[in-house]
């Protein structure tokens, strides 16, 4: 009972000694949670319920809309560094691709979206195409896609919609050089593109 | 039983070690706080040990313990909500890679801090001793 003894006859160092221990006993579990929690969050987090619109104006010009919800299921606010959108029309086939490029949208890391914890978020993008040789090209589309047997109208073309969003959970430190595993756990990257 | 006690501190640092980023408090992977973590957490094993050999066992087993809890805590969204691993021995020999430099530092600085102790310890015997002489 040596210990038992020494603890008697100091009590304050055994009362310190104890307090260390549990302190990093709290420690550990909060840490744990966290960690399970990004883990989870990571997993959680989705693009959805995308949504298309094509209105043809009077003009001629065709205004092309997409909308999707980012849903942020997770305990961690989100903080977008990159968010990317494009629409386009694929001409081309699997194994030589091309595309007429309709329309484009970035934000960088200067025009940050917060989607907070528990929230969802809808993304909404138009653009208005009135370039005459663009339209010209929907319309060779359309034109060329019929001759093939593939009947389209300008409401009915397979428009490519492309979204890709990167994005940090909460204010973790997510700029390590070396220590790539650190920044994808507390990053997101979500990518949605829609083939018709 | 001051294995049990010890162990914390070392499963907290392994754990830490491998995210500094989600951790709280971090120490940011600093080798030299997490050796003199290590030797503060080993002094109290040698002020509690009557022999030097008994306290070296215990630095041993309280840092294997302590790692292995660490372990332990890595594992903890899949053990917490049952998700996949998919990989588990790629996953468990990540961490094993990124922190088995930290086992020589525990036990380095758990002995070192365990001389440390018993040498507190004597200190303050010879001095109860001769104020009980005098």
């Amino acid at each position: 009972m040596g210990i038992v003894d020494d603890v008697k006859e100091h009590p304050l160092f055994a009362i310190i000694y104890v307090a260390m221990s549990l302190f990093f006993i709290g420690a550990l579990v909060v840490s744990a949670l966290t960690y399970s929690h990004v883990v989870r969050g990571n997993l959680l987090i989705t693009l959805d319920d995308p949504q298309e619109d094509v209105q043809v104006l009077e003009n001629g010009s065709l205004v092309l809309s997409f909308s999707i919800d980012v849903v942020n299921p997770s305990r961690y606010d989100l903080r977008t560094s990159s968010l990317y959108w494009s629409v386009r029309i694929s001409n081309g086939t699997p194994y030589h691709p091309s595309y007429i490029p309709l329309g484009v949208s970035y934000k960088g890391p200067t025009e940050e979206i917060t989607i907070e914890a528990g929230d969802t978020c809808t993304l909404a993008y138009s653009v208005t195409v009135s370039d005459r040789a663009l339209l010209s090209r929907v319309y060779g589309f359309i034109n060329y896609s019929s001759s093939i047997g593939n009947e389209y109208s300008v409401m009915t073309v397979p428009y490519e919609n492309e979204i890709r969003l990167y994005a940090g959970m909460d204010d973790f430190k997510h700029d390590y050089v070396r220590e790539g595993y650190l920044n994808d756990l507390v990053e997101v990257e979500l990518y949605y593109v829609d083939e018709d | 039983m001051m294995a049990l006690v010890s162990c914390p501190p070392i499963a907290y640092m392994s754990f830490d070690f491998m995210f500094p980023n989600i951790s709280t408090p971090s120490l940011e992977k600093n080798l030299l706080s997490v050796f003199l973590l290590s030797t503060l957490v080993g002094m109290p094993v040698g002020y509690g040990s009557r022999r030097t050999d008994a306290a070296v066992v215990t630095v041993v087993l309280y840092v294997t313990v302590g790692y292995l809890v660490g372990a332990a805590a890595y594992s903890t969204p899949y053990m917490l909500y049952g998700l996949e691993l998919i990989l588990p021995g790629f996953y468990y020999s990540l961490y094993f890679r990124f922190t088995i430099l930290l086992v020589f530092l525990y036990v380095l600085g758990g002995f070192i801090g365990a001389i440390l102790g018993q040498v507190v310890k004597d200190s303050i015997r010879r001095e109860e001793t001769k104020a009980t002489w005098d």
